[in-house]
């Protein structure tokens, strides 16, 4: 078939044009002329929206680099980011929880800040508290830098405590004085015979370990050679939580949540108190209907403690535009982005300066935000090395046995005894 | 060319496909696992050769072990319970009755939905306080005591974890169904009608003449099915929160796998794990091969 000029010209300007409707359809590319890098971190919608607005104002507030952010929902994050290391594309900058950055960092991945942070003139290492520094250090390596941190406290239903003429715990108050009040926050409200409100919950044995610290024990020595959840300090403190169950009936069973969890009881007022960190402040502050505040753990035997978790912030060592990854990561923890930290209430900002502002404290709310700070001194962190997700493994699973009844003095001496082998190294895989 | 030779050549010409995609795609990954399987290797850092320790280590690792009697016990009960199933579903839809093309949709369906949503569903169902299933057992005044607690519960009786999956495995028995289905079809109608004509009742001709001829499929549908419940995993990672638990009792071969593999990197140990379950696959599999000879029958083969 012949085609005629005419036709041709034809043709050729209809291309034209759909090219020129589709590059035009691009707009202006925001990201033109500055040097492109890429963060990483873990959420669900509610972190997007928070980690794009962080994004989104560290773009607009500089014309030099222009950083992508990648979310990855759920709980495979670590999976990603050792898939993307391996294939020598991880994102510049990563962010990570304490426990994995451990882990990680055995592998020589992180590219070590400490010479950037003592070269900065703005951000200074004293600023930091000391205990969130130390999350992210590495064999004396500041292989990573804080941006928050958490103290677990005793979340409480205000109104529950009301409605039973319960006065509002004290930041000293006792074992015997949680027992007495979780009991009279228990109810079977409607008379079927099941328990429908309940005084506490336990769902996991990380934040549970406020009860064995405060019972004397431990989950490994300071030197981290050995497990001693065998000793009898940590068995009291594991009986203790057993009971909570099974001799008090004031802590769900898991057939008892009704498909329920810690949040959605605590928002449907049938939860009157749960353990929960700093983090937990932004979903309670949401909740339209419950009027809560914290306190501290009570205090128990031998000790009234506090759990602690730090979230922080790395960079790859094999990225291509580490002055530019910095300069991402300077502006997380300058004023502007601590305030921004602080102002979500998702957790304590890892500067002082910003920790002890308004903008974190809220003094125009209810809620008694200073004590997650009043916290840290009797704030401890899990025993974390390069095997505690091996160990992890092995304490849920003991803890959920114990929590099917088995006795704690066997669950503690299981604990110990597999995580002893995985200490040793004998069972190095 | 002699025809049996270009019959040959055709033969292969056809598999072409598929043996480029295994030797391109499967079986570098293959040899590869079976070297990682004898070294320690975290990913990120270089492997080390360790002997056979990965496999003495399975010998005496208790988790490897209840991994495998969870496995087992899933297979041997699932199994036989699926077979039942599915063949008793696709009698019935072998009748002749109206909507027949419906039914055997609606009972297939669930063959073709994603197992995350599956096991999403049944977790819901089986939940022992606000499930569907709960709810009638209370309705039937059952003593709270033996009502079961599914996936809250390590325990087979009450029915707890295990139970529960093997109930979910059976929901989509629809593949097998549908083999039975089509081996149902395949009975030869005129030795139905002349043990129709010698008397032969229903049970009768099902249990003497349906059985035996349905013996291929049969042999087919329980291989097929002892190598899919061996390999269980989304519906155990899924009710269990990818944990295994409750104390354990969801823990499947493939799932612990998993978690060695890529939640604590440790990859030769997960490759040996691989291997092992290979070993402990093929030699049920020639086990029940070894055994057709004394129970499947095919129309026109004479047995020794």
């Amino acid at each position: 078939m012949k085609v005629s000029p005419r036709r041709w010209v034809a043709h050729l300007a209809l291309v034209a044009a759909v090219l020129a409707l589709a590059c035009g359809g691009c707009g202006r590319n925001p990201a033109r002329g500055r040097v492109p890098i890429r963060f990483s971190v873990w959420g669900t919608g509610q972190d997007f929206k928070h980690w794009g607005g962080t994004v989104r104002q560290f773009n607009e507030s500089q014309r030099r680099v222009w950083v992508e952010l990648e979310l990855v929902q759920g709980a495979g994050y670590s999976n990603k980011m050792l898939s993307m290391l391996v294939g020598h594309c991880a994102p510049d900058v990563m962010a990570f929880l304490d426990k994995p950055f451990f882990q990680f960092a055995q592998y020589g991945v992180f590219e070590d800040l400490g010479p950037y942070l003592e070269k900065d003139q703005e951000i200074r290492k004293s600023d930091f508290f000391p205990q969130f520094l130390k999350a992210f250090t590495y064999h004396g390596r500041q292989l990573g830098l804080p941006w928050d941190g958490h103290t677990v406290l005793v979340y409480y239903n205000k109104d529950l405590f009301a409605r039973e003429g319960l006065p509002e715990p004290k930041a000293d108050w006792r074992w015997d004085d949680f027992v007495r009040v979780t009991k009279a926050l228990t109810k079977d409200t409607d008379g079927d015979g099941r328990v429908d409100q309940f005084g506490f919950i336990a769902p996991m044995w990380l934040n549970e370990l406020v009860w064995v610290w405060g019972a004397g024990g431990r989950d490994l020595n300071p030197e981290m050679t050995r497990c001693v959840t065998d000793s009898p300090g940590t068995i009291r403190g594991l009986r203790f939580q057993r009971d909570l169950v099974f001799k008090y009936h004031v802590c769900p069973q898991a057939r008892e949540m009704a498909g329920m969890n810690q949040d959605s009881l605590f928002n449907a007022g049938r939860l009157a108190m749960a353990l929960g960190g700093a983090y937990w402040m932004a979903f309670c502050r949401e909740l339209t209907g419950v009027n809560w505040d914290v306190v501290m753990p009570p205090r128990g035997p031998a000790g009234q403690w506090s759990r602690m978790t730090t979230d922080g912030i790395t960079m790859w060592r094999e990225s291509p535009h580490k002055p530019e990854a910095w300069a991402f990561i300077r502006y997380l923890l300058s004023d502007r982005g601590q305030a921004r930290i602080a102002s979500l209430g998702r957790g304590i900002p890892a500067r002082r300066k910003m920790a002890y502002s308004p903008a974190f404290l809220r003094p125009d709310l209810p809620q008694h935000t200073i004590r997650f700070l009043e916290a840290l001194p009797r704030a401890r962190p899990q025993s974390i090395n390069d095997k505690t997700d091996e160990m992890n493994t092995v304490y849920d699973r003991e803890w959920d046995r114990m929590l099917l009844g088995e006795d704690p003095a066997a669950t503690g001496k299981a604990m110990a005894r597999q995580i002893n082998v995985i200490l040793s190294g004998r069972g190095a895989l | 060319m002699r025809p049996r030779r270009r019959e040959a050549w055709e033969g292969y010409a056809f598999a072409a496909p598929w043996i480029g995609g295994f030797l391109m795609l499967t079986a570098g990954p293959m040899l590869f696992s079976i070297w990682l399987s004898f070294h320690r290797w975290n990913v990120l850092q270089p492997a080390h050769y360790v002997g056979a320790f990965n496999y003495v280590y399975a010998a005496h690792d208790p988790r490897f072990w209840t991994a495998l009697t969870n496995t087992a016990a899933y297979a041997l009960v699932g199994v036989p319970l699926g077979q039942v199933v599915a063949l008793g579903l696709a009698v019935l839809l072998n009748q002749q009755v109206r909507g027949q093309g419906f039914f055997r949709t609606v009972f297939y369906l669930p063959s073709v939905i994603a197992g995350v949503a599956t096991a999403m569903v049944w977790t819901l169902l089986l939940h022992p306080d606000a499930g569907a299933v709960n709810l009638v057992l209370r309705g039937l005044h059952l003593p709270e005591k033996s009502m079961p607690g599914w996936f809250t519960s390590p325990s087979w009786w009450p029915p707890g974890a295990m139970p529960g999956l093997i109930l979910m495995s059976v929901w989509g028995t629809g593949a097998a169904m549908i083999i039975y289905l089509a081996g149902l079809q395949n009975v030869p109608q005129d030795l139905v009608e002349a043990a129709e004509i010698d008397g032969a009742t229903a049970p009768q001709r099902f249990r003497h003449l349906t059985i035996p001829m349905l013996t291929p499929t049969i042999f087919f549908n329980v291989v097929m099915g002892i190598i899919g419940s061996f390999q269980v995993f989304t519906s155990s990672y899924v009710v269990s929160n990818g944990t295994g638990g409750p104390a354990d009792a969801t823990l499947t071969y493939v799932l612990y796998l998993y978690k060695h593999a890529f939640e604590q990197f440790h990859m030769g140990y997960a490759a040996a794990l691989a291997w092992i379950m290979f070993a402990i696959l093929m030699s049920i599999t020639l086990l029940v091969f070894k055994s057709s000879g004394r129970w499947v029958y095919y129309e026109g083969v004479q047995r020794r």
